[in-house]
This record gives C-alpha cells, sequence and structure tokens, in this order.
C-alpha cells in the first residue's frame, strides 16, 4: 500500500462508494419529494386548474401571473407588503431583544448566567404550536388575561385579533417571543468570541456603553448571524403556523371583504386559495413566486457572506 | 490497509443506516387506511357519532347475514373525511360508501369521487323532495339524505312566556330584556343573543326580507355568479343586526357561539339562536327551554333557517359499486333509519319523516316543532362557490358591526368581489 498519496484509484473507488451510499439515496429523496413537486407546480401554475376545471385544464401561459399582478381582486399587493414587513419585524425584533439580553447576560455572574439562561430558553423549548393557542386564548378579547388585566386597571380592553392594526401587532408579538430565545442564544455564544480589545479600543476612543452596542456589537454580531438571519427571514416569510393558528389571516380587511385577511401572508393565503377557493393553478403561480422571493432573499445573503469573508470579525 | 478496511465497514455502516432510514421514511405506507380494504366486502367510512356507528355496525351485521356481504363500517370525523376521502380513493384505499354532507356534494362530484345514484333503486319516496334536491349537483344526485340539521329560537321560558311574533317584535323584545344595572356597558341579562357574523345562524335576518344567496335557477341548482344579499332585502336584514350587535346594540363585540350557549346555560340570556340538540342538556341544568321557529318579517317574508343534511355517497373508486347501491337502498329503509335513531338517542331530524312514530313525538314535544323547522329550512348551495360564501359575509358583518362600513356599502363591496372570483374560477 502506497502511504504517501491520499487517493490511490482504490481508495478514490471506496470514496465514491461512500458518497454515493450516503448522499445518494438523500439526493432521491430530494428529488422525489422537493424537485418533481416544484417542477410540477411550476407547470400547474400555467394551467387553468381550479375546481371547476379539475381534469380538462388547460395551458394557459402566464395567465395566473396576469392575474396576480392585475385583477381587481388580486390580493397580492397587500399580503406580499404585510409579509415582507411581518418577516422584517418577525427576524428584526429578536435579533435587537436577542443582542442586547446576550449582552447584559454577558455582563453577569456564571452562576447568574446559569439561572438565567434556562429562563430565556423557555420558549424556545415549548412546542410552537402550544406557544401559538396559548397567546390565543391570552389575547381573546372578554376573556383573555391581557384584557382582564387592562380593564382591572380601568384601561380599555383591545379587540387584539378582531381589528386590523392590533391583529398585525399580535401575530408579530407571537413570532418575536417564540424568536427571541434562538436569538438569545446564539448572541450569547458570538458575543464571546469578540475579543475584549475591541471595546477597549472603542472606550479608550470615548465610546458610551449605547454607542459600543450600537456601533460595536450589533455590527459584529449581525456579520456571524448573516446566515442564520437570512434563514430565519425565509422561515418567518412562511410562518405558517403563527399565522393559521393565532388568527387564520384574519380580521377580515375591509377594503377587500371576502379576499385575504389582515394578517394573511402569502403561504396563508395560498392555502386558502387552494383549500377554500380550489384554484390551483393561480395558487402554484403564487407559491413560485415565493420560491423566487425565499431564492433571492437567500441568493442575497450568500453574496453579502462571500462580500464579507475574510473581515477580522 | 487497515485505515481502508475501516473506511470500507464505516462505508458500509453509514449506507445501511442511511437505507433503513430510507425505508423508514418511504416505507411506512401502512397507514390505518390500508387495514380497511376489505377485498371481500363493503367499507363504510361514517361521520356520526359513536353510538349511530355502532347502530350502523348492526344493520351491517343484518345485511351481512341476509345477502352474505360484509360490510365494515368505520368511524371518521366529519371535518377530516372529504380530506381522507380525496387521498384514499385515488389510491385505491377508500370506502365504498362514506358520510357526505350536502354542501360537498358538489366538490366531491367535480372531483370525480363520487358516482352519481338512480334515485328510482333508493327508498327515497318519503323524503320531501327538496332535502333529496340536495344531494343534486348539474341535476344529478349524488347522495341519499339521512338527517337534517337545522336551527330555531331556542328560549327561555322562565324568563319570557311569549314568542315574539315577528324579527321586529323579537328586536324590541331583546332590547326591553337587556339589563346593564352596573351601567358598566356590558349587559348582565341578555334578550337575545346571536353572533352577527356567523352566516350559519343569521341567515334568517336577509332571507325574512328577501336576500339570497345565489339566483335559483332549477331545483336545488343555483347560479353562483348571481349573488343576493347586495339587494334592499339582504341589506335591510344586516341593517337589523347592526342594530342588535352594534355600537348601540344589545349584543356585546366579539361574541361567538361558545360564549353565547355558557350565557344562556347561566340563564343570563332570553332567546338566542341554536340548533335542537343543545335543548336536554339545558333541560339537565334545571331549565325550561322551549324550541320555536324563527319568526318572520313584520311584511311577512319568512325568515329560513339554513340547513345542512347528512347523507350517504358512492365511492367511485368502489370496486363493488352495485353492491354498494345495494347496501344504501337496504339502510334507506324507513325500519333500518329508525334502528339509527334509536341508537343516536338525541333529538334526530330524519329526512325521511316514515322513520318517526307517533310515540315519538310524544315522548319529546320539541321534536314536532325541529322537525317542522327542518322542513322549510333552505339547504345552503351546495355549489363549490359556496364555500367562499361564509368567511366573505362574515367579513361583512364584522366591518359593519365594528362600524367601518355601512351595511350596504359591505355587501356590495363583498358581492362585487366574490361574483369577480367566481367568474375568474370558472374560466
Amino acid at each position: 500500500m502506497k502511504h504517501g498519496a491520499p487517493f490511490g484509484p482504490r481508495r478514490d473507488g471506496a470514496a465514491t462508494a461512500f458518497v454515493l451510499g450516503t448522499v445518494g439515496p438523500v439526493l432521491v429523496l430530494v428529488l422525489a419529494l422537493s424537485v418533481i413537486p416544484m417542477v410540477y407546480n411550476i407547470y400547474i401554475s400555467a394551467t387553468n386548474m381550479s375546481l371547476y376545471h379539475y381534469f380538462d385544464y388547460e395551458f394557459v401561459g402566464l395567465e395566473n401571473y396576469r392575474l396576480i399582478f392585475t385583477s381587481p381582486v388580486s390580493d397580492f399587493g397587500t399580503v406580499s407588503a404585510w409579509n415582507v414587513m411581518y418577516a422584517l419585524f418577525s427576524i428584526g425584533l429578536p435579533f435587537i431583544i436577542g443582542v442586547t439580553a446576550a449582552g447584559s447576560l454577558k455582563k453577569l455572574p456564571r452562576t447568574a448566567v446559569a439561572f438565567t439562561l434556562p429562563i430565556l430558553i423557555l420558549p424556545w423549548v415549548v412546542p410552537a404550536f402550544i406557544t401559538v393557542l396559548v397567546w390565543k386564548g391570552l389575547f381573546n378579547y372578554h376573556f383573555g388575561l391581557i384584557n382582564l388585566a387592562l380593564t382591572s386597571l380601568k384601561l380599555p380592553a383591545v379587540p387584539w385579533l378582531l381589528s386590523r392594526g392590533s391583529a398585525r401587532v399580535a401575530v408579530v408579538l407571537v413570532s418575536v417571543w417564540l424568536g427571541v430565545p434562538f436569538m438569545t442564544l446564539l448572541a450569547y455564544g458570538i458575543l464571546h468570541t469578540i475579543p475584549e480589545g475591541v471595546y477597549e479600543a472603542a472606550s479608550i476612543d470615548g465610546a458610551a456603553p449605547s454607542r459600543m452596542f450600537v456601533s460595536v456589537t450589533l455590527p459584529l454580531v449581525f456579520r456571524r448571524m448573516l446566515p442564520v438571519l437570512v434563514l430565519g427571514f425565509s422561515a418567518a416569510f412562511n410562518n405558517f403556523t403563527v399565522i393559521y393558528l393565532l388568527t387564520a389571516g384574519g380580521p377580515m380587511n375591509t377594503e377587500n371583504i371576502g379576499g385575504a385577511g389582515a394578517t394573511d401572508i402569502i403561504i396563508s393565503h395560498i392555502f386558502s386559495l387552494t383549500l377554500m377557493s380550489r384554484r390551483y393553478g393561480l395558487a402554484a403561480a403564487y407559491a413560485v413566486i415565493v420560491f423566487l422571493v425565499v431564492a433571492l432573499v437567500a441568493a442575497g445573503g450568500l453574496f453579502l457572506l462571500r462580500k464579507n469573508r475574510g473581515e477580522a470579525f | 490497509m487497515v485505515d481502508f478496511r475501516a473506511r470500507s465497514v464505516r462505508c458500509i455502516i453509514c449506507l445501511s443506516i442511511t437505507l433503513l432510514f430510507w425505508g423508514t421514511v418511504t416505507g411506512c405506507g401502512g397507514n390505518d387506511a390500508e387495514s380497511q380494504t376489505d377485498d371481500a366486502g363493503l367499507v363504510f367510512w361514517a361521520a356520526m357519532t359513536t353510538d349511530e356507528v355502532e347502530a350502523l355496525r348492526n344493520i351491517a351485521d343484518e345485511y351481512r347475514t341476509e345477502r352474505g356481504v360484509p360490510v365494515t363500517v368505520r368511524e371518521i370525523g366529519l371535518f377530516e373525511i372529504n380530506t381522507k376521502l380525496e387521498l384514499a380513493a385515488p389510491a385505491d384505499r377508500g370506502p365504498d360508501l362514506i358520510s357526505v354532507s350536502h354542501t360537498s356534494v358538489g366538490v366531491l362530484s367535480l372531483m370525480g369521487l363520487l358516482v352519481p345514484l338512480d334515485p328510482t333503486s333508493l327508498p327515497l319516496s318519503g323524503c320531501p323532495p327538496d332535502l333529496v334536491d340536495a344531494f343534486r349537483y348539474d341535476s344529478v344526485l349524488y347522495g341519499a339524505p339521512l338527517t337534517v340539521e337545522s336551527y330555531g329560537l331556542v328560549v327561555n321560558e322562565d324568563m319570557l312566556s311569549e314568542v315574539p311574533e315577528t324579527l321586529e317584535e323579537l328586536v324590541d323584545t331583546a332590547r326591553r330584556l337587556t339589563v346593564d344595572a352596573d351601567n358598566d356597558g356590558e349587559a348582565e341579562i341578555y334578550g337575545f343573543l346571536t353572533d352577527p357574523a356567523n352566516f350559519y345562524f343569521t341567515f334568517p335576518f336577509y332571507d325574512a326580507y328577501g336576500g339570497y344567496i345565489f339566483l335559483e335557477t332549477d331545483r336545488g341548482a343555483v347560479d353562483p355568479t348571481r349573488m343576493g344579499l347586495c339587494t334592499p332585502g339582504g341589506i335591510e336584514g344586516l341593517t337589523i343586526l347592526f342594530d342588535l350587535a352594534g355600537p348601540a346594540g344589545i349584543i356585546p363585540r366579539g361574541i361567538d357561539y361558545t360564549i353565547i350557549g355558557d350565557i344562556f346555560g347561566e340563564g343570563r340570556a332570553a332567546m338566542m339562536i341554536h340548533g335542537v340538540y343543545l335543548i336536554p342538556y339545558y333541560r339537565s341544568l334545571g331549565m325550561n327551554v322551549g324550541y320555536h321557529p324563527i319568526p318572520p318579517a313584520e311584511s311577512g317574508g319568512a325568515a329560513r333557517p339554513l340547513a345542512n343534511l347528512m347523507g350517504v355517497g358512492v365511492s367511485a373508486y368502489s370496486e363493488h359499486p352495485e353492491a354498494a347501491g345495494d347496501f344504501l337502498a337496504y339502510l334507506l329503509e324507513p325500519s333500518r333509519l329508525r334502528v339509527i335513531l334509536e341508537g343516536s338517542g338525541a333529538i334526530k331530524v330524519m329526512a325521511n319523516p316514515q322513520v318517526y312514530c307517533e310515540e315519538d313525538f310524544v315522548t319529546e314535544p320539541l321534536l314536532s316543532t325541529a322537525v317542522e323547522i327542518a322542513g322549510t329550512a333552505y339547504p345552503f348551495p351546495n355549489d363549490p362557490a359556496g364555500e367562499l360564501v361564509w368567511d366573505a359575509v362574515a367579513g361583512a358583518a364584522a366591518a359593519v358591526m365594528d362600524g367601518s362600513l355601512p351595511p350596504e356599502e359591505a355587501l356590495c363591496r363583498m358581492e362585487n368581489r366574490l361574483e369577480i372570483v367566481i367568474e375568474e374560477t370558472r374560466q
């Protein structure tokens, strides 16, 4: 056996077999469960498939995309604008809160951290759907703990899930609640990798603690967490669980009664189009758009990552 | 060499684990539906209560004894039965017979999941024709009715001895009986309760003044592109509801039927719109409860409640459609439907009145009212577009109740939009 060469002919064969044996089945699965349905979805998006054309659907080209962008009853504009806003808040607020909390934790003694950190990450441990249902109860107009507390303080009850603005605040609040523990944990780990010298230098330059947080901590943690934030944005963009369980997309928008609800995001709107309206072609076209948006965000994230590669922190 | 062997062993272990994982993921096809398929007999998916399913099993046993064909009855939840059928039937794992709500007939027939039934081969002569027509889509019969669910005016007779004779009188009585002793804006006693955004229960208000869902074109058939809520009748109906549940009304904001049921059970509401099935529960609380048809409008317009019918259809994927049809005809005989009625132990309205005997009406005095109401109720249109109406009207009503829009604008906006959506979907 020739020891010096890392890849002799036999080793090449073994490595290939290893790669094929491990990655191959996964590739086949991904192909069967993701790629083929995606291609089929693109095809359906170019047909008029609906309940009325369940078997006799026809190729209609880009008609569904035209409807999405030009139909007088299309909800694309309002839903997508809210979807982007929701995703940004759902990922941005937990990031800022998480980094702030991690910064505070770092200043605590180890014993205090050992006690505080598990409590902070507790919401992460509870399954998300249970958390959402608990919040739904808390937001109940008549019996929810939040309104009971408000009325006991002689304050007016808030129609949390009944009016457009407060329902949007409620879904963002729940998403933030679910996102903060993960961000805190991650930021806490990252903060330990930032050398103290950076802060000392900033301090010598006369930076106040708030300035250090904004100009040193946040950018450094942001750079390290960029892949997580990109993935998180994609997940938040498609966060069906929170929307569906908390508001089911409602309450109704007065501008488009009978259309998408005030908290509907594209994925929950697709759900309604598929299972309520049964407009399969149109729903598939929406799904293609979601795919493109998420792909663009991921590509943008990758670009930023590559651009920042090689920087010190 | 040793290194290579070790690598090979690791490779084989990894491969085995991966294949095992793959097999676990892809090979778990043995779901419970698979075990249901019985080539030797029929399979019936029943969306009924456990007691009714037991009664149905007894009928199936009799059928097996008489005709030699076994029928396996499986209890499936009403809300999941259509989805399961959509997935299981094309994979040959579905049933031969299935419980269907009449409102699903349009969807299921367009999906090719139900076979047309020959009404002459089924003992349906005792059923009112409207109830049979509710199971027709495009003039073709896809199901046979078993039971009718509807609702009426449930009255706490300890609080109200005389039932209002018109809807206008109902509103006045409701206002008179509502008491907010501590003036905190939330009443302690309510004269009348309903959920203004729940179109199933509020339809009589629209109907009484001439509003309608879709224009009727034929027996049980409708034109879903012509709605009738943005009409003077529909607007009048929503205006009355606004008087009851708007900012100056007596019905509290955000109320739903869970809360309404609780308030009524506490003896704090004189009237509510609800189904008859809850009455035994209120009686068990010691309440004196009456059940009446919803009164008509002063102008004489009938305030028909909506009806939801449960029936039985035959799967288009059944390998034994003739045998399934034979069992359905066997089941629909009034004597056998009576087994289900007795098994249910509830106040149940059967689609075929021949199922009842005189004693039933003596034992349960409210049964005659329930049957009368079901006979005049309006079966919700089974066109698939009907599914869009529930949320849309709920949205329009909610916008009116919170003062965002006047009734006319809310209903017309909703209707104009829905008509375009339905038109686009049908193209």
